[in-house]
């Protein structure tokens, strides 16, 4: 495992981590490190490195190493990014931090566990009017077909990966806890947008409210720093047309949500 | 952020960082969102001078000429520039962000960032231009 890191004649980066042992630590610090790197090594590679051969108590968290468990998100030089997507070669000194905007549990461990809580709020499952088509005990008997312009309405907005990173994007999360968030709302419409579910009328109140999409002011950072182009302020601003025509709806009685 | 208060013998603590109150001045892009927001200040302050005119306009020509004099006075100038180029960055931001909100299709097809984006311009441009003849032809009918 250590070969690669073996390489003669390689450079070496100066790499400072954010620490917080909370054991022992009042607040967090940092510690530096030197790292050697080639031209492939990534920064969830260096804090590997670390820990393996500095200082094995650094805390992180990753899995995948591939930019798809949305595992290893960090503040990278002030950038929230994916420490298995970015690497040493694009900079000339690191500093690494915990997520913004959430709890640090320990060194680069973000407490994101509020943020996978408000997916599980936003009913991201597909919903039918008719129970029995969701029926598990009969064989399928029917399929729901989508074209794909079907599809198109709502795939970008299914290639989340729930790293958190647009949460550490986002300025109204960190002033409002509560606010529901670029990643949670862009669930929410993804499967109002899917031609298959029914389950709109129950998303609407939650999107509808403070909390939801008109708690976004169009920062866009979110979707500058999305490593998965998922665009969540799109998905959010496209929810605040669908939430206007539901209040309109409601104001002339005519349906949308009660 | 304390441990749970049901589980004493946890050596959980997470540390909370509270959002600084000049969060904005951290981060260029959070920096230009500000500017962007500040411009519609502007436009705000400008469009309270026009509500103004109007009021005066329905008090008799008297009231009218007042405001028309006050406007165009060279004291006036500044604003005059100010909002032109708050609203017209205003307009660029927004023009950039529409068609994303807008998410056009034509016959199933999406239609592309760039036209909409394009879209927005001729028919700001359009109006400026249709606005500003009505403007001169009512000046010369006078
Ligand atoms: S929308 Fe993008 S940044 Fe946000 S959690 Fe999903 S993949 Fe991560
Ligand atoms: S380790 Fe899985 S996304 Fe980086």
């Amino acid at each position: 495992m250590n070969s690669e890191h073996d390489i003669p004649n390689s450079s070496t980066m100066r790499v400072e981590v954010q620490r917080y042992r909370p054991e022992l630590d009042a607040r967090p610090w940092w510690q530096a490190f030197d790292v050697p790197y080639t031209n492939d090594t990534s920064v969830l590679e260096a804090l590997q490195y670390i820990k393996d051969e500095l200082d094995s108590s650094l805390s992180f968290r990753w899995s995948c190493r591939m930019a798809i468990c949305g595992s290893c998100g960090f503040m990278i030089n002030g950038v929230p990014k994916l420490g298995c997507k970015s690497f040493l070669r694009d900079y000339g000194a690191l500093k690494i931090a915990a997520l913004d905007n959430f709890p640090i549990e320990r060194d680069l461990v973000a407490d994101i566990s509020g943020f996978v809580e408000k997916l599980e709020t936003v009913k991201p499952y597909l919903m039918r009017e008719d129970p029995s088509d969701l029926d598990t005990s009969v064989p399928i008997s029917r399929a729901f077909n989508q074209t794909p312009q079907q599809l198109s309405l709502y795939k970008q907005f299914s290639q989340c990966i729930n790293c958190g990173i647009c949460y550490a994007a986002c300025p109204q999360f960190g002033r409002d806890p509560e606010f529901l968030g670029p990643a949670a709302l862009t669930l929410a419409y993804r499967y109002n947008q899917d031609s298959r579910d029914q389950g709109k009328k129950d998303r609407m109140p939650l999107l509808n409210a403070e909390e939801g999409v008109w708690g976004c002011t169009f920062v866009g950072y979110c979707s500058e720093v999305c490593p998965k182009s998922v665009d969540p302020a799109a998905a959010i601003n496209q929810g605040k047309a669908a939430s206007a025509i539901d209040y309109a709806l409601n104001l002339v009685q005519l349906g949308g949500d009660k | 952020m304390n441990a749970p208060k049901e589980n004493n013998k946890t050596l959980r603590r997470p540390y909370k960082v509270e959002q600084k109150p000049l969060w904005w001045l951290d981060n260029s892009y959070y920096f230009r969102y500000m500017i962007r927001e500040s411009t519609s200040l502007i436009v705000l302050i400008y469009g309270l001078v026009i509500v103004v005119g109007l009021l005066r306009l329905t008090q008799g020509p008297y009231m009218w000429q007042g405001w028309v004099e006050t406007v165009s006075s060279p004291l006036m100038f500044p604003l005059h520039l100010l909002a032109l180029l708050a609203v017209v960055y205003h307009a660029y931001t927004w023009f950039k962000l529409a068609p994303r909100i807008m998410a056009l299709r034509i016959s199933g097809k999406p239609v592309s960032d760039q036209k909409v984006e394009w879209a927005h311009w001729i028919v700001m441009l359009g109006v400026t231009v249709a606005c500003l003849l009505v403007a001169s032809c009512g000046g010369a009918l006078l």
